[in-house]
């Protein structure tokens, strides 16, 4: 295992039940992913990315293998330790924002640190910085229905930036926007990757994918191929 | 029925009230029995009814409509003479010596406007407790359960003479007309929309309401329950009454890792119980009114359009007012499929992440009629319980909170005002009147001005002792 990998799988295999019935949904993963690595995970339907991003963000355990995230063997972990390093260490980005509509922005984006305990000011100072960040000092106040579909995507990509996770994990992100607002959040990505921050993005569009710096296609199960992007 | 004929219902109802308030437990008793044989002497035309306005199922009318009325008449039947009795109250030593007690005393004429969804239970059961608690009653039917509406006239006719119970039958205007008098009481069931029109316009009289509405029920699902048991139950839930049911299970919420598996049980459970053409099931349950199956398809091709996943049973039929099963997943989140109740046969499925994410968006929303919990974890639910608010939570099940007898039944602030059911049904008709008595001789004197010195005194003892 490389010190530095943010990200480190060996062997891993994940069954489900079926009735009498085992299916081998993945069969066998190795990879690193290093700190500051923006990498897009594609795939055909039925290919295992689903699968795999849940382990990959601590909501399963896989069968067999190993996981350490930011040095900590996640692979065998109970619930409790598990939800406390998905606070801590990933940042989930959803196709749908999953906002709440009553609150603010800034209020939104502060929610995570409200789970992890910090006071009002500190989750005051850090979501308007987040907010900053993304490109919304100027609609911290207003509520996700006042906002564009990429601007309430942006408030989504602030909330995971919040609590300065090891890795924002990204399922079809722009899935819900039209092709200009992808871009826009393409460009945001981007951004988000220059100042540091390490990204993994599952996507079925190859133009999205095109951002990333590093494209991996699972196939049935498996690793099909691992490739740098330019 | 234009507003003279209205008037005259209510004025007639208004009139008799007092005798029908002095009536016995015995004479009351001998009404709901009376009411029960005729309904289940007509139980064919009750059926025929609900064939025609909704293409219900017959076992689904004896389950739905009949049974809860004639459970409810034997359950009232055997408590309303000590739900009658007055309740005597122990003394305070200041009040001694006398007597306290509470009278439950009839309001005196009332109303009930009851919806189309579920026309004979929603309007007889409110029946049953107002008729208990000493009650005139005005009935209103909806217009859009027409069949049911003209037997439940013809069968209140039979049962009770007009100036104790009277069906009043029309459309909106003779709804808007038959509410506007000062009623003692008024019992409403439908949308949170129309419920809150009823109350500015009860507001007018300072008329008491009790508002069965409804909202957005969640079903919260545990990670540990297993989707896809999940999944096949809510199929089972969301297909009851082709979801027309305020206490149906609104939208699901899932732990993000588990969506896929609850979908595909949800699909297994609509199969399972519904078949894989429920338009060609003579049991499934149509979609009361095109203008009904318009906005729920207005609403699918919103979410469909704005980029959501779905999937349907079959296909969709308006010339029959059919509605599929559908469940649809990444629905965006300003749209009316997510923001507004459904009424129908459509299940979107949000995600989350953490529990407190789920608690998060479930108070987002107006509280609801319910919160369904799925779930083996007793803390995890005890924990969701006392962070949400709801008029009621069933766990591990689905609507059988409706069938307890003793349990109250009804919503919290957009989700419904007042309880039924009951007891609690039996008291929302009444007046809880607090009657106390003083003995002859009454201490009260003592203590009165004009503020002697020894009185002075006698009061600052009973202000530091008593
Ligand atoms: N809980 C489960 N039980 C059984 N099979 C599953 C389960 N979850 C996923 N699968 C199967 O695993 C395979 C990969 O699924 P998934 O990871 O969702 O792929 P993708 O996201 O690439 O479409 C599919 O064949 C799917 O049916
Ligand atoms: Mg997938």
């Amino acid at each position: 295992m490389d010190s530095k990998s943010v990200i480190s799988l060996r062997g891993i295999t994940r069954d489900f039940q079926l009735g009498a019935q085992t299916v081998h949904v993945l069969k066998g993963i190795d990879l690193d992913i290093q700190k500051g690595e923006y990498v897009a995970l594609m795939g055909p339907s039925g290919s295992g990315k689903s699968t795999l991003m849940n382990l990959l963000g601590c909501l399963d355990t896989p069968t067999g293998g190993s996981y350490h995230l930011a040095g900590r063997d996640v692979s065998r972990m109970d619930d409790n330790d598990l939800a406390a390093v998905r606070n801590k260490e990933i940042g989930f980005v959803f196709q749908t924002f999953n906002l709440i509509p009553r609150q603010t922005a800034l209020q939104n984006v502060a929610l995570p640190m409200v789970y992890a305990g910090a006071s009002k000011e500190v989750r005051t100072e850090r979501a308007e910085e987040v907010l900053r960040q993304v490109g919304l000092e100027d609609r911290m106040d207003h509520r996700p229905n006042q906002l564009s579909g990429g601007q309430r995507q942006r408030v989504a990509v602030a909330r995971a930036l919040v609590n300065t996770p090891s890795m924002i994990l990204a399922d079809e992100p722009t899935g819900n926007l039209d092709s200009t607002t992808s871009v826009e959040i393409m460009k945001l990505f981007d951004d988000i990757h220059k100042a540091g921050n390490t990204l993994v993005v599952v996507t079925h569009e190859e133009d999205i994918a095109q951002h990333a710096h590093r494209i991996i296609r699972l196939r049935d199960g498996v690793i099909e191929s691992d490739t740098p992007n330019r | 029925m234009d507003s003279q004929t209205l008037t005259a219902v209510f004025k007639r109802l208004e009139a008799s009230a007092p005798v029908v308030g002095r009536h016995t437990a015995t004479q009351r008793i001998a009404r709901l029995r009376a009411l029960k044989k005729a309904l289940l002497a007509r139980r064919a035309e009750a059926l025929a009814a609900l064939k025609s306005d909704l293409n219900r199922a017959e076992p689904d009318t004896d389950l739905n409509e009949l049974l809860p009325v004639t459970s409810s008449i034997d359950y009232v039947v055997g408590q309303l003479r000590q739900w009658m009795r007055p309740e005597r109250h122990g003394l305070p030593i200041t009040l001694i010596p006398g007597r306290a007690e509470v009278v439950y005393e009839s309001k005196g004429a009332v109303l009930i406007v009851s919806p189309w969804n579920f026309p004979i239970n929603l309007c007889l059961v409110p029946l049953v407790y107002a008729v208990a608690a000493g009650n005139s009653v005005a009935l209103k039917p909806s217009e859009l359960s027409p069949a049911t509406a003209d037997f439940l006239a013809s069968l209140i006719a039979e049962v009770f003479p007009p100036e104790e119970v009277s069906v009043v039958l029309g459309g909106v205007e003779v709804a808007v007309g038959i509410l506007d008098h000062p009623w003692n009481h008024i019992f409403f069931t439908g949308s949170p929309k129309i419920g809150s029109q009823v109350m500015a316009g009860a507001a007018k009289y300072l008329t008491s309401v009790t508002l069965e509405l409804g909202g957005k029920s969640p079903v919260f699902l545990h990670p540990k329950f297993g989707p896809e048991a999940a999944g096949e139950r809510v199929g089972w839930a969301k297909g009851l009454n082709a979801g027309q049911v305020c206490i149906a299970p609104d939208y699901a919420l899932v732990r993000k890792d588990q969506r896929d598996a609850f979908i595909e049980g949800f699909k297994r459970g609509v199969v399972k119980h519904y078949s894989s053409s429920p338009s060609k099931n003579p049991d499934f349950c149509r979609i009361v009114h095109p203008r009904h199956w318009d906005r729920l398809d207005a609403w699918f091709q919103e979410a469909v359009a704005g980029g959501a996943e779905y999937w349907q049973v079959d296909a969709p039929n308006r010339d029959t007012c059919y509605y599929p099963l559908t469940i649809v997943w990444d629905v965006p989140e300003h749209m009316d499929l997510v923001c507004h109740e459904i009424f129908g046969p459509i299940l979107p499925v949000k995600t989350y992440i953490e529990t407190v994410d789920g608690l998060a968006s479930i108070n987002a929303q107006s509280r609801p009629l319910v919160l369904y919990l799925l779930s083996h974890d007793e803390a995890w639910s005890n924990g969701v319980i006392a962070e949400t608010r709801a008029g009621a939570t069933v766990v591990n099940d689905f609507y059988l909170h409706y069938m307890h007898p003793t349990l109250p039944f009804g919503g919290v602030n957009t989700s419904g005002i007042g309880k039924s059911h009951g007891l609690w049904g039996f008291r929302e008709f009444t007046n809880a009147r607090s009657v106390y008595r003083r003995g002859r001789w009454s201490p009260t004197m003592l203590l009165a001005p004009p503020y002697t010195d020894w009185k002075r005194k006698l009061i600052a003892l009973v202000a530091k002792w008593l």
